[in-house]
């Protein structure tokens, strides 16, 4: 992270969303009673998986093509609470991966699950599988084993793509309830056409709090929400003194900065300012400082073979 | 004979098209036609998965540092060899002990450090990301001219930096509709009022308006690749490669 | 991290002369400590493995935190020397990216056979006791095999000058074409079709959001509705000329703003564009909340 001009700034604002979060993981962890909202598409958990035990069909998870990162964990997760339920019933459960590192950390969490519930005996390393991490491949295996093992829950959550579809196609077309939560902002749209239930943006992330009540997680989304109305006061406040700089104050000099100089204000006859040089805007684009001084020394022999 | 051999490429086309049938057949239901090709796929993805692991991953990035490099004509050496990226082959084994049904536990100290590496990565490129979609968030909503409703056609090419009427309802608009959406994705506070509740309620079905466009947007370049799919299948292999008409 | 390699400059510990004996011994020991290291952890107690997990974990995440906070050096050059203790970390920092970067992809990738394991004891336990479909067990055990060993043959077969020249000019059928028809032929195809198949999924999706009726999907399809008419040329140019009719363009504000294109870009501009971004912002606090809770292994059930 820069921190010239005002570069420092952007630095103290992800921090600040940091500490957010971190102080209300700590506010829960004392004890604090915190309150979370509905998430439409939760409560079908429980159906899905009473459905799949009743028809003695597997419940299916995939998390997309979600990788080995935040997403992919948080997707794995809420897998975990699923599969807790149908440990309980012995209802097979099948959890296709598409990356290799993911699908290690879903075996051993997976597995961890069947062991907290008392029944490891239960647990099919079979039940978790890579698929492959090609995405249309994948698409077309998620699909056949849909249709062979006629699952009647699906679960899709995570790093959806364009494969979104066929999957949730796939699953209707054996009649399995279809609960999905994309990432990928641009694929909810044909979740919401396809499947029973979508849980949109970030409530696959408040998922697993509203799940678990568990005092990290709720302390979490708590810090979350300050986070989001933090992200909303920028904006607001900026907008409003944005507008009321360029409405009532005139821009009398102009800021310039030739290659390998320090930049300057020079004088110009007043005019109405451009948007981009309004003041809140320096937060997100801060100016870049002049040459360093004093300058640096050269090595004595110029370095080859890279990085390493 | 190379590659753009007339039989040859004939030959491939063939293939390709056995393949758009083998798979296309999934539309009427699933037959062992499908899970044939289905099948030859997954292998296919997994053979050249493990091929390009090596080709355009570890060659380069891991076994090309740690062998160095030498240039060929002249014998000198190009890079040296930098012996510690042996280090990585003990730290991946280390990931294949989850099949041990008693060490499994050591799988999580790479898994744990390729977590803790992206979650790293995550707080770093948090702003780099999500700043400039803020920055462009601050609208301004004021106007600075009532002199037309609409945007006047520039005059001589020159940008005219005012804020018609109709931008800052716009402007407006938009900074409404973004603080109605977060408003829906606030999650730990009961909205009691009725205009905190009616905010939520907007954010959602505006959010449906944002998802609509998407839709209307994305189906017409879906068609566009079922449609080529269709000419190479109807037009190329089977109008000018089999019957041979132009 | 391994100190910047200086040509001109004898090698240092880190390095050594590339093919020399002294490298591969170098390498086969930092292999053997590696490995003894593994088995000193197999000897690890129960309660000290979620510590040496969780430090592993932060170790990874803190050299990102030092990057994120530790004031970045101006202007950075590999062949300046820093003008301070600060700007010296700030180098080190910089200098070392790239080989940590290397360093995760190279470990990401080797975990790669641990997801063709998990294939590999499916399908060969199919195949070798006969069970319920072992013939498409045997067929994808049959195409990963070609695709392996003609995808490598291809490629070792254009590591030098004239190999690459002759694969070009004269390919032969063993490994040129049969790579070719495995990846061109069959392979990329497949991708194509499956991606092209979405189409009739579109399609099926949208005709039973269509039947629910609810205020919901109305809006989400209507909306739709209008984006895809601004999107059609022939749909369009009949508009414009009815409305032209009416007004020619610039005539009128009410009927320019009752053009398709006209009201698409403003549902794109000013009502697509915020809700998404909204909710982006979300997914990224979402996304940012999960990351420091996985750095600091409070996440239950991931490094513990």
């Amino acid at each position: 992270m820069q921190y010239y001009d005002t570069g420092f700034l952007q630095v103290l604002f992800v921090l600040l969303l940091m500490a957010f979060i971190l102080f209300n993981i700590q506010r829960a962890r004392g004890g604090k009673q915190l309150f979370i909202r509905r998430i439409p598409g939760l409560s079908a958990i429980d159906e899905a998986i009473g459905r799949s035990t009743e028809m003695g069909r597997p419940v299916l998870m995939v998390p997309g093509l979600s990788g080995l990162d935040p997403v992919g964990i948080q997707a794995v997760k809420i897998f975990g609470y699923i599969t807790r339920t149908a440990a309980r019933f012995a209802t097979p459960i099948r959890l296709l991966l598409a990356n290799a590192p993911l699908y290690s950390v879903a075996t051993e969490m997976i597995r961890d699950v069947y062991q907290t519930e008392g029944v490891p005996e239960r647990f099919d390393p079979q039940s978790v599988r890579f698929v492959t991490d090609r995405q249309f491949a994948f698409a077309a295996g998620v699909a056949g084993l849909i249709y062979r093992e006629r699952v009647a829950a699906a679960f899709l959550m995570g790093d959806w793509y364009a494969e979104s579809l066929i999957v949730a196609e796939s699953a209707n077309a054996v009649g399995a309830i279809q609960v999905a939560a994309s990432t990928i902002t641009t694929q909810t749209p044909f979740l919401i056409a396809a499947c029973d239930y979508v849980m949109i943006g970030d409530e696959f992330y408040a998922a697993s709090a509203y799940l678990s009540r568990e005092p990290v997680l709720v302390g979490s989304l708590v810090g979350q929400d300050w986070a989001k109305l933090a992200i909303a006061s920028v904006i607001v406040l900026f907008s409003l003194f944005g507008s009321v700089e360029k409405r009532f104050v005139q821009q009398t000099a102009e800021w310039v900065q030739e290659p390998g100089k320090a930049g300057e204000y020079r004088p110009i006859p007043a005019r109405m300012k451009n948007n981009d040089e309004l003041t809140p805007l320096r937060f997100f684009f801060p100016r870049k400082p002049g040459p360093i001084d004093p300058p640096r020394q050269k090595r004595e022999t110029a370095p080859t073979g890279g990085d390493s | 004979m190379n590659l753009e051999h007339p039989t040859y490429v004939f030959i491939k086309m063939t293939a390709g098209v056995l393949a758009t049938v083998g798979l296309y057949s999934v539309l009427y239901r699933e037959t062992k036609l499908y899970r044939f090709f289905e099948h030859m796929f997954l292998g296919l993805a997994a053979g050249w998965s493990l091929t390009a692991i090596w080709t355009d991953t570890l060659k380069d990035q891991w076994w090309g540092q740690m062998v160095g490099k030498i240039d060929e004509q002249t014998g000198a050496m190009k890079e040296p060899a930098v012996w510690p990226w042996a280090f990585v082959v003990p730290m991946a084994f280390m990931a294949y002990l989850i099949f041990s049904r008693k060490h499994n536990w050591i799988s999580r100290i790479p898994l744990g450090l390729l977590i803790g590496l992206g979650a790293g990565q995550t707080f770093l490129n948090w702003f780099n990301l999500y700043g400039p979609q803020m920055a462009d968030s601050v609208k301004t909503i004021i106007p600075t001219t009532f002199s037309s409703l609409t945007v006047p056609p520039p005059v001589n090419g020159q940008p005219d930096p005012n804020v018609y009427l109709s931008q800052a309802i716009n402007n407006l608009i938009f900074v409404a509709t973004l603080l109605c959406v977060l408003s829906y994705f606030i999650f730990c506070t009961e909205f009691k009022s009725r205009f905190l509740k009616g905010m939520s309620t907007a954010g959602r079905l505006v959010l449906m308006v944002g998802f609509g466009a998407i839709f209307g947007s994305t189906v017409m370049t879906r068609f566009a690749l079922f449609i080529d799919r269709m000419y190479f299948v109807w037009i190329e292999w089977l109008w000018r490669s089999v019957l041979h008409l132009s | 991290m391994i100190p910047v390699a200086q040509a001109a400059q004898p090698l240092s510990f880190w390095q050594a002369e590339p093919g020399s004996t002294r490298m591969w011994l170098l390498i086969l020991a930092a292999v053997v400590v590696g490995f003894l290291v593994v088995a000193a952890l197999l000897r690890a107690p129960t309660r000290a493995r979620p510590v040496i997990v969780s430090t592993v974990t932060f170790l990874g995440g803190l050299y990102f935190v030092l990057h994120f906070l530790w004031p970045t050096a101006q202007d950075y050059s590999p062949d300046e020397v820093p003008r301070n203790a600060v700007e010296g970390f700030s180098f080190w920092l910089q200098g070392t990216l790239p080989s940590v970067t290397a360093f995760a992809q190279s470990l990401g990738a080797m975990l790669l056979g641990i997801g063709i394991y998990s294939l590999l004891s499916i399908h060969l336990g199919r195949l070798l006791k006969r069970q319920k479909d072992w013939f498409f067990s045997l067929v994808f055990t049959l195409s990963m095999a070609a695709m392996i060993l003609f995808g490598y043959w291809d490629w070792i077969s254009r590591l030098t000058p004239e190999g690459a020249r002759a694969a070009a000019e004269t390919p032969s059928v063993f490994p040129h074409f049969a790579k070719d028809l495995l990846f061109g032929g069959l392979f990329i195809n497949m991708d194509a079709v499956m991606f092209s198949i979405i189409a009739f999924f579109i399609f099926s999706a949208a005709y039973r959001a269509f039947r629910i009726r609810s205020v919901e999907s109305t809006i989400l399809l209507g909306t739709a509705l209008i984006v895809m008419l601004g999107l059609m040329g022939g749909v369009v140019v009949s508009q414009d000329s009815l409305l032209n009719s009416i007004a020619q363009p610039g005539e009128s504000v009410i009927v320019d703003s009752l053009r398709l294109p006209t009201i698409r870009s403003w549902i794109q501009d000013n009502l697509q564009s915020p809700s998404i971004r909204a909710m982006e912002f979300g997914l990224a606090i979402g996304g940012l909340a999960m990351a420091l809770r996985l750095w600091l292994s409070i996440e239950k059930g991931v490094s513990h």
